[in-house]
């Protein structure tokens, strides 16, 4: 089989060395998955030639497009015993259109591509962008639902169409587009008869070999606002009022983050190795003291305005006026605003605190992040259980291959304060047992739904701290769903839990797997039994 | 078959009661009427009430392999109305399920069983605090919600993809098992209604504009509405200002777009039929020139040759810069563009009700159809939506009824192909339909609807008289005309009539290859909707 695949590739394009297969059992939820080989496709033809090899010789694929699925398994497979489908070589980027905001992507375009791209194409349109930066995968994210932080956060939704190579080898494109009108199959989503492609997003039925996605448009202007609430009990008031502040200016936010003081402590203080082991506290009071110290408040909620300077200018007024009466002062802050105050600090350098000037500089990277343009650091944040800490070069950082322990438990959560409030400090009591940070921050996905990010960091080469981390996010996802909300996405050992075949929904699922993919050779248990 | 249904009808009339299982020739008839000539044989019509009795209705027509066809309400008019795409199905018409359930009042979301129309959501939703946007269409307030909405219809107020606002389904399956998303049957029901994607593969979608199930119910996310709502109308000097306006609501929906609804470019010929009757004895006498006479028509009457209309919606503080940012994009090209609130609407209608009944007519037929706009754009259903519909019967629209396009014997197909947003394809299609329904003798009434910055539907309605063979048969060959050149030129319907499905299903292709496996796996024996996007 492998020399069969070699035949249809090159030897240099097919992996079986325990050395090369290496980097694809890297992780950092400590899964170990046995991996049979890693192919490089570069074009569909060629992927449609594996898919007929292995369907003859019953070779299990995982197609991966860039294998930088942190927190949720990287580039393992859900099971055992697959060849690894990489498509991080293909990379093209076609069909640009600049009046109609449209482009068409493979699997191995990445945020940082696309950003050079579009910002040679005259700057016209933002990146989809998240916190995974510029090695991470478009099309990867999308399949997987990802959210972002710019307008058209939805990736899932901005899919207008794509193509999948199904398991006998055969194309599958939109009923539009076997009508012959191509054009028309790019700029609409759902097409006509029943909508399919939805069928390729969180699923094992194809490998999706290209998709073209609509971009949101640059606008004139761009404005984050920052306020924060100064009493835990203030929780409920914050979220109606997030909520309402959804409903009345939703047209130009793209999405409000609630950020809890702990996720703000750890994004510009060291963990506090040393204090947290001889402190009499409770783990996650120490923590929250901490925070207090260095001036966070208990919830910080952050926003951008996307839109025209007047428009913007007229909603600044409204939104001060709407939260006056529920924190002290708003901040606004946009990119020349940053600039200005970094040059006007320049001199007093050497007066004032290091940690200051560093601030003014880390305030660029949520704001390149809110611009559509992509970096790694956000990424930092893995590495905050390792002693060693962040490397030195953040350019290239890769959380898998460095070695930190993350899973991401990312729950839904309906937008109702009392259910926040229960979710909340049940987050926190689980944390406070497993002795693991509870950085939580509540990202709205619309004017009723947040998606809560919460990051179980650890440190693999400590087993102790390890196993805790590990029962830790499965008492979270047990726990939180007996509360009533439960991920948007699951990681590869996830998957047991998330399928049951008694129900309708996965006995669906099993057909329309045994009747796409009989032998089964396509992602087995990927969101699937089989 | 006879035999076969007349047992399951035994025993579907001892589960519903005689009276819910209509199998008499005059009953039927109700559901036969179609705005078409379309004839089908219809083998019964069950009326459940419960989701329990679909599922009983399925399990009885599973043992006796008689195919079902469900409808919400049957008002599907110039698609079919509530025709099956094949004879001899069972129709089960859900309309007497329309109950509204778990409204939130904080989230905007509502739970609604198939047969709750656009007027009852819209009287709910008035009295319960006026907080959010009815999807309204121009169907009427006696369409469906759900129907609308799996049909993937659009509508006039935000959300206004209909589909995209359902955010999760209940559907009973042939095997008669009840299907909820992977969420649901995690026990986070909550989730469900707030979260359209859910986890796992996105399998919801599967049911709209397909025959895999009965949809029993729905969660839908409603649109709160704003304190400001204005309508703005363009208009354009020139036929050639076709090109021009596309650009400009092309720019408007991508800089503006979250503060307006779906913006639609609409012709001459078709404002000026939603103002006057069609001039009958006119074009008797000289219908080679039809077109002309109805453009000179319109040109009387001070119809543009194109106007754009839309709606905004936006916060007290907000609105002003709006206007003069969207004032902005129009530039100062000799368009005119003015915005109509209801409050200056409805001083424009306190000044005429002083003057004499008969004066400035043209001014007061207007403001009726500035208040339907203005209705709709806050989401209050319209009945005179319908009128359209009436326009080549002799007798007009009948006064005094509820309107209904099918029973009335109106005569309508729509052509409703999707094209993307650009100047030169709207504008070769716009050629293209002119002179296809020149052709056939049709009236070329033209809108073109925005979907997003990047589409329009373009609802074409082909409204002949039935009784009128020729016209009828004209209309039929318009229609297919319209579907077959318009896909030569890079066009395809966004949805189908029933005589249409045949055309869409292309087995060779791997997409209804899909389709087909999925079917054959869901439903082995064909009894749910046979040939409904489907082979």
């Amino acid at each position: 089989m492998i020399e069969k695949m070699v035949a249809i590739l090159d030897d240099e394009r097919v992996k079986t060395n325990d050395e090369d297969l290496k980097p694809y059992r890297a992780d950092t939820t400590g899964v170990k998955r046995d991996i049979l080989a890693v192919v490089y496709p570069k074009s569909r033809d060629e992927v449609i030639s594996i898919v007929k090899l292995a369907h003859e010789n019953n070779i299990s694929l995982y197609p991966v497009s860039k294998g930088n699925n942190w927190g949720y398994g990287s580039a393992n497979p859900a099971s055992d015993g697959c060849v690894i489908v990489m498509l991080s070589e293909m990379k093209k980027i076609s069909g640009y259109e600049p009046h109609l905001g449209l482009i068409t992507v493979e699997p191995g375009v990445t945020q940082g591509q696309l950003a050079k791209f579009l910002l040679e194409k005259n700057d016209k349109y933002l990146t989809p962008t998240t916190g995974a930066g510029p090695e991470g995968s478009i099309l990867g994210n999308a399949l997987e639902r990802g959210y972002g932080l710019v307008p058209l956060a939805d990736h899932f939704f901005a899919v207008m169409s794509l193509e999948a190579i199904l398991a006998d080898g055969t194309i599958y494109r939109s009923a539009i587009n076997a009508k012959g009108c191509e054009v028309v199959d790019r700029v609409y989503k759902w097409g006509i008869g029943p909508y399919l492609d939805g069928l390729f997003s969180q699923s094992n039925f194809g490998i999706v070999t290209q998709m073209t996605i609509g971009l949101a448009p640059r606008p004139e202007h761009v404005e984050t606002f920052f306020f924060d609430v100064a009493s835990e009990a203030d929780l409920e008031k914050t979220v109606d009022l997030v909520r309402n502040i959804l409903i009345e200016h939703g047209a130009l936010i793209s999405s409000i983050k609630m950020i809890s003081a702990l996720q703000l402590l750890s994004m510009s203080l060291p963990f506090p190795f040393d204090d947290i082991e001889n402190t009499s506290e409770g783990f996650v009071a120490h923590l929250k003291k901490q925070a207090k110290k260095a001036g966070y408040r208990p919830w910080t909620c952050v926003g951008s305005f996307y839109g025209q300077r007047s428009i913007i200018k007229a909603a600044k007024r409204a939104l001060k006026t709407k939260i006056k009466p529920h924190a002290k002062r708003v901040i606004f802050l946009t990119r020349a605003r940053v600039l200005f105050l970094q040059k006007l600090l320049v001199p007093f350098r050497g007066l004032i605190k290091g940690s200051l000037f560093m601030q003014f500089q880390k305030m660029l990277i949520p704001l390149d992040l809110s611009e559509g343009r992509p970096n790694g650091g956000a990424l930092a944040l893995c590495y905050r259980q390792l002693r060693r800490g962040v490397p030195e070069d953040i350019s290239n950082l890769n959380p898998a291959r460095d070695g930190c322990g993350l899973f991401w438990y990312a729950p839904l959560v309906p937008m109702k304060a009392a259910l926040v409030r229960k979710f909340i400090t049940f987050v926190e009591a689980t944390c406070e047992k497993y002795r693991i940070e509870p950085l939580i921050t509540l990202s709205s996905v619309s004017e009723k739904c947040f998606d809560s990010t919460v990051p179980i960091l650890f440190d693999p080469s400590n087993s102790d701290q390890t196993e805790r981390a590990k029962a830790c996010f499965q008492e979270l996802l047990e726990g939180g769903r007996q509360l009533g909300v439960y991920p948007y996405r699951a990681g590869i050992d996830m998957m047991k839990d998330l399928v049951d075949e008694k129900q309708p929904f996965w006995a669906v699922q099993r057909l329309i797997k045994k009747a796409l993919d009989p032998k089964g050779i396509m992602s087995p248990g990927r969101y699937s039994k089989q | 078959m006879l035999n076969k249904l007349s047992s399951a009808a035994l025993e579907w009339q001892s589960l519903l009661g005689q009276e819910r299982v209509k199998i008499q020739t005059e009953d039927l008839k109700r559901y036969q009427a179609d705005t078409s000539r379309v004839e089908r044989v219809i083998g019964a019509v069950l009326l459940p009430k419960t989701r329990d009795e679909v599922v009983a209705i399925v399990k009885i027509a599973a043992l006796y392999g008689v195919a079902l066809y469900p409808i919400s309400k049957g008002n599907n008019w110039g698609h079919g109305s509530a025709n099956p795409v094949m004879n001899d199905c069972v129709i089960v018409d859900l309309s007497q399920m329309n109950a509204l359930s778990r409204f939130d009042t904080e989230l905007g979301i509502i739970t609604i069983e198939p047969g709750v129309t656009q007027g009852q959501l819209s009287d709910f939703l008035l009295k319960n605090g006026d907080f959010y946007l009815t999807p309204t269409t121009s169907a009427g307030p006696n369409a469906t919600i759900l129907g609308n909405a799996l049909e993937r219809g659009f509508g006039l107020v935000p959300v206004s993809d209909h589909f995209l606002s359902i955010m999760n389904l209940e559907v009973v399956l042939a095997d008669g098992s009840v299907y909820h998303s992977a969420i649901h049957a995690k026990g986070c029901a909550d989730v469900c209604d707030v979260f359209k994607w859910g986890i796992g593969p996105y399998i919801d979608g599967i049911f709209s504009q397909s025959n895999f199930g009965i949809v029993t119910a729905a969660t839908i996310a409603l649109k709160p509405k704003q304190d400001c709502m204005e309508i703005f109308i363009i208009e354009f000097i020139d036929q050639e200002d076709l090109e021009s306006a596309v650009v400009i609501v092309r720019k408007i929906l991508k800089e503006l777009g979250c503060f307006a609804s779906a913006i639609s470019i609409v012709n001459d010929l078709r404002l000026s039929a939603m103002n006057t009757n069609y001039p009958f004895e006119v074009i008797k006498k000289n219908p080679q020139q039809a077109k002309a006479i109805l453009r000179k028509l319109a040109q009387e009457g001070g119809f543009p040759p194109w106007a754009c209309v839309g709606s905004l919606y936006a916060h007290r503080y907000v609105v002003d810069a709006v206007k003069k940012e969207l004032k902005k994009l129009v530039g100062h090209k000799p368009w005119k563009i003015q915005f109509v609130s209801k409050a200056k609407a409805g001083m424009i209608e306190a000044v005429l009700d002083r003057l004499p009944k008969g004066m400035f007519k043209t001014i007061r037929n207007r403001i009726d159809k500035i208040n339907m706009t203005l209705d709709l754009a806050s989401g209050r259903p319209r009945e005179e939506v319908l009128h359209i519909c009436y326009r080549q019967l002799p007798g007009g629209v009948p006064q005094g009824k509820t309107l209904n396009p099918a029973q009335d014997g109106c005569g309508i197909y729509w052509y409703v192909p999707f094209l993307p947003m650009q100047a030169d394809i709207v504008n070769r299609y716009v050629n293209f339909v002119e002179a296809t329904c020149d052709a056939y003798g049709i009236e070329p009434m033209i809108v073109l609807t925005s979907l997003s910055e990047r589409c329009f539907a373009s609802p074409i309605p082909i409204v002949f008289d039935p009784k009128n063979i020729d016209q009828a048969k004209r209309a039929k060959d318009c229609l297919n005309a319209l579907i077959e050149g318009g896909r030569a030129i890079g066009v395809y319907p966004h949805r189908l009539g029933i005589e249409m499905m045949e055309d869409v299903v292309e087995p060779e292709h791997a997409f209804w290859a899909v389709q087909q496996s999925i079917k054959d796996a869901l439903d082995p024996q064909n009894i749910m909707s046979p040939g409904r996007y489907s082979r």
